[in-house]
């Protein structure tokens, strides 16, 4: 940690003069530099120029990432840094479109039966890398191919809406039980367990991305383990894969759209050292960063080189309801309101939303131009995020209405004296959470005298204790698995095994229930939305933030497409025009 | 001697093994498996992987599984990189890892050495100084603020080399001189001492009194016996540019293997924690040995063989 400190202090020094010069070429750095077709004044550039080199060259981006992709087996990867690779080189049924909305990608039309529990895909001509038709029966195999115990795919619960899916996985069906059926090699019929309003944005989803058995039988566990161990079917191939030092992707002359890619070549340098990451990209090295690191976001901000886009993520505490203390709702109010959000945001994390329920913004409502969260929740509560609502259930500070809380809380547990209540926040070692823990306990102590102990493990020690509900209030988070508030809601249904707080409702449970078998878009919501309003009276969470991923991009790159699941980005519409 | 080496041999095998079960008991009592993620698995789908992997099987049967792979020279499949075997990933990382190293502890032996002999000739003079306060700035400034330091005036602010990545002779100068700075220093320091001492002895006064050369008398008897010191601090000067490769080559996005020895702990990748923590520590157990070996080829009065007469 303290290396990394002082060396991020001593880049600092150099780098904050760079990006100081560039602010002030920029005016101020109001201007925006990712509208698809803004051309900047001639003048800004020459002056930004002459502040960040620029070596770059028309038609190759160079992207930053910071870690090698640990799978790039669409079947078996659950990464974002894996998928980002496989967006590029694959292509499902459907691809999410520069919008976030399903777009059509191999398939070309499709129906889906009025009880939503039938999906038929019409594919469209289109080839593999190697030459060879793309059909039906690819996407027959790689699904199924998912879903066999002997793969031992993580993600094989991301097709379990497939009917006879989980079965199937867990050994009680067979491969011909599935609901995947191939009528021609244009044609795929799709029967689910229950109607799954978001299963069309699933087809643009790692997981689901075909695979020819030829090669995935020639190769076995090998299977996309180095470039030409694999065929492709997106708008680029895999080129060059040197393992922790850089991949290479190539525009794919036989996708189907490929006239419409304009990018010839995507380079993606692995550095995992953050402060020599920044450093490549103000030298001119790197046309974009996935991510600026942490302790790298002060230097950007104001920069017209940063974009900040939403995830699909919430921060939050897991609070154990079998607790002594923490078993008085009264208590655990209190704890969530004696929370300073704007002040973690603001001096820590720095680029997120304070969160006073559990679905992010971004989320989809029961209409396609209203959001989750601009539907459900007190509009009290409501904050304002760049012109739209985020409703939430509580106020993001409030240390009267806390303090309170506390008062009904100590009376209910019999309780005189703040300082006995005892509180051990554990957090674990990962970036941002021990400053964040402290601040919280400083914030616990002052706003309500409570005693508040602290306690670092190690990620994986970390995720133990929780799983095993042996906590008594935890640090964690949830990224969302597709486009939809279930991959929210449906975690703290009993003894869900990501329900790390021993919390139980009934009630919960009948709703997100109901919610996962009707077919009625309007009844989902309004279902889920009431699983959410009790989840947050009972508060066995504290919500703390949503996040949102500051990126850098130099501003002759244009039409970078960022996800907000499935991956952090997508390149196909991209272009590079220094 | 070949008694001596077949021995020493022996033993090597056996502390292999004592490093081997220390950290394969010591690694499975972490709590947490590889496949603990923040998105807790359905029981059944982790059963499958546990199944697949062979890690449903008590830790005994674990345990003689993996030594009976061992002999076959077969460390396993990574369980991060799933579809990489151990023995390919540790075979295209050790170049550039080996690289770096090799470059450091050479450029750090005829540097040091050199600086060492020069300021002991050159005793008490401006030369003497500044070597030493050279030799003080590389024991005292650790490796990733030299590494640091270069990146910025070398690679960003002048622009001679590349500030990261690999790639070519000219990407591996920075990482191994940062690398270098304090082995270096401390061999310019102990040569510089046992040069003074030599320079003391009654031998070199009669060299000197024979009327051979100053140049002569330091190339043909100081060096060859105030060097002998230095050879034995080669051995955990190797053990620490060995270490230092982690630090640096994560601070210069070298592709080597020092980052996987710090992520597999971080990820339980089991098979890769063993792979790693073997190879580091087989390496480090056969250039001790060859330090040895070296030892009593420079200095023929110790014989190795001789003690147990």
């Amino acid at each position: 940690m303290f290396v990394k400190r002082f060396r991020s202090a001593l880049m600092g020094v150099g780098s904050a003069a760079i990006l100081a010069g560039l602010l002030a070429g920029c005016g101020g750095g109001s201007t925006t530099n990712n509208t698809p077709s803004g051309n900047a004044p001639s003048g800004t550039q020459t002056q930004q120029a002459a502040h960040l080199p620029v070596s770059a060259k028309a038609g190759v981006l160079r992207f930053g990432i910071q870690t090698d992709p640990p799978q790039l087996d669409p079947q078996k990867s659950t990464d974002l840094v894996s998928f980002n690779v496989i967006n590029a080189v694959m292509e499902g049924l459907m691809r999410v479109g520069p919008d976030g909305k399903p777009t059509y990608g191999i398939a070309d039309k499709y129906e889906i039966s009025s009880d939503g529990l039938t999906y038929t895909f019409h594919l469209r001509d289109a080839k593999w890398s190697d030459g060879k038709a793309i059909t039906a029966d690819d996407f027959k195999y790689a699904w199924t191919r998912a879903l066999d115990p002997k793969t031992a795919s993580d993600y094989a619960y991301q097709l379990y809406y497939i009917k006879n899916g989980q079965a199937f996985n867990e050994g009680k069906a067979k491969a011909t039980d599935l609901g995947i059926q191939v009528k021609d090699p244009h044609t795929l019929v799709v029967t689910l367990e229950a109607p799954t309003p978001y299963f069309l944005g699933l087809m643009a989803f790692g997981t689901y991305m075909p695979a020819r058995e030829d090669i995935v039988s020639k190769y076995g566990d090998q299977y996309f383990s180095a470039p030409d161990k694999a065929v492709y079917d997106g708008p680029f191939t895999l080129t060059e894969w040197q393992h922790n030092a850089k991949l290479v992707m190539k525009k794919n002359p036989s996708y189907w759209n490929a006239s419409k890619v304009k990018l010839d070549e995507i380079d993606m340098p692995i550095i995992a050292d953050t402060s020599t990451e920044v450093q490549e990209y103000l030298s001119g090295q790197l046309d974009a960063l996935d991510q600026i690191p942490a302790e790298n976001i002060s230097q950007f901000q104001g920069s017209p080189d940063m974009v900040t886009t939403p995830t699909a993520a919430t921060y939050y505490l897991a609070l154990n309801v079998q607790d002594p203390v923490l078993k008085d709702v009264h208590i655990r109010k209190a704890l969530a309101m004696a929370i300073d959000r704007q002040q973690l945001i603001s001096g820590i994390i720095k680029t997120a939303l304070p969160a006073t329920a559990l679905v992010p913004p971004g989320m989809p409502g029961s209409s396609p131009d209203k959001s989750f969260r601009e539907e459900y929740g007190d509009r009290q509560y409501a904050i304002n995020d760049n012109g739209k609502q985020v409703l939430g259930y509580f106020p993001v500070f409030d240390a009267t209405q806390a303090k309170q809380e506390l008062q009904k809380g100590m009376q209910d547990l019999g309780i005189s004296n703040p300082s006995d209540v005892k509180v051990t926040l554990l957090y674990p070692n990962r970036p941002n959470a021990k400053p964040v823990s402290e601040a919280i306990q400083a914030m616990w102590q002052e706003n309500l005298g409570i005693s508040v102990n602290l306690q670092q493990d190690e990620w994986k020690v970390h995720l133990d204790t929780l799983s095993k509900r042996q906590q008594q209030v935890g640090y964690i988070d949830w990224y969302g698995d597709y486009n939809d508030p279930m991959t929210f809601i449906d975690m703290f249904v009993t003894n869900g095994g990501n329900n790390y707080t021993n919390w139980s409702n009934p009630q919960y449970d009948a709703l997100v229930k109901d919610a996962k078998t009707t077919a009625d878009t309007q009844k989902r919501m309004e279902d889920m939305g009431q699983a959410e309003k009790i989840l947050m009276d009972e508060m066995p969470i504290i919500p703390e933030w949503y996040p949102q991923v500051p990126h850098a991009v130099r501003n002759y790159v244009k039409d970078l497409a960022w996800l907000t699941v499935g991956g952090d980005v997508d390149f196909t519409w991209a272009s590079v025009q220094p | 001697m070949v008694g001596y080496v077949l021995r020493r041999l022996l033993y090597m095998v056996i502390t292999l093994w004592v490093i081997a079960s220390l950290t394969f008991f010591l690694m499975h009592m972490i709590p947490g498996d590889p496949f603990t993620t923040s998105k807790i698995l359905d029981p059944v789908i982790l059963q499958n992987i546990k199944a697949k992997y062979g890690l449903d099987q008590p830790l005994p049967v674990q345990y003689l599984d993996y030594l009976s792979n061992l002999i076959h020279g077969d460390l396993g499949v990574s369980y991060k990189y799933q579809g990489r075997t151990v023995n390919e990933i540790i075979a295209t990382t050790f170049g550039p890892s080996f690289t770096i190293g090799f470059e450091a502890i050479a450029f750090a032996v005829v540097v040091g050495l050199a600086l060492g002999i020069v300021a002991a000739v050159q005793r008490d003079t401006v030369t003497d100084r500044v070597a030493m306060v050279i030799a003080v700035l590389g024991i005292s400034v650790p490796n990733f603020v030299i590494a640091a330091l270069l990146q910025y005036f070398i690679g960003f602010r002048w622009q001679w080399l590349p500030i990261s990545g690999w790639g070519g002779i000219a990407y591996t100068v920075l990482p191994a001189l940062a690398l270098a700075a304090s082995p270096m220093a401390q061999i310019a320091r102990m040569m510089r001492a046992s040069m003074i001492e030599v320079t003391g002895q009654e031998y070199i006064k009669t060299a000197r009194a024979k009327g051979l050369s100053m140049p002569a008398v330091v190339w043909r008897h100081m060096i060859r016996n105030a060097i002998l010191p230095v050879v034995t601090i080669l051995g955990p000067m190797i053990a620490a540019v060995v270490t230092g490769v982690m630090v640096v080559e994560q601070i210069f996005n070298v592709p080597g293997m020092g980052q996987y020895f710090v992520t597999s702990v971080e990820d339980d990748d089991y098979t890769m924690i063993m792979g790693v923590t073997l190879f580091f520590a087989a390496l480090l157990v056969f250039l001790l040995f060859l330090v040895d070996v070296a030892y009593s080829w420079i200095d023929p009065r110790i014989r190795v063989g001789r003690r147990e007469a």
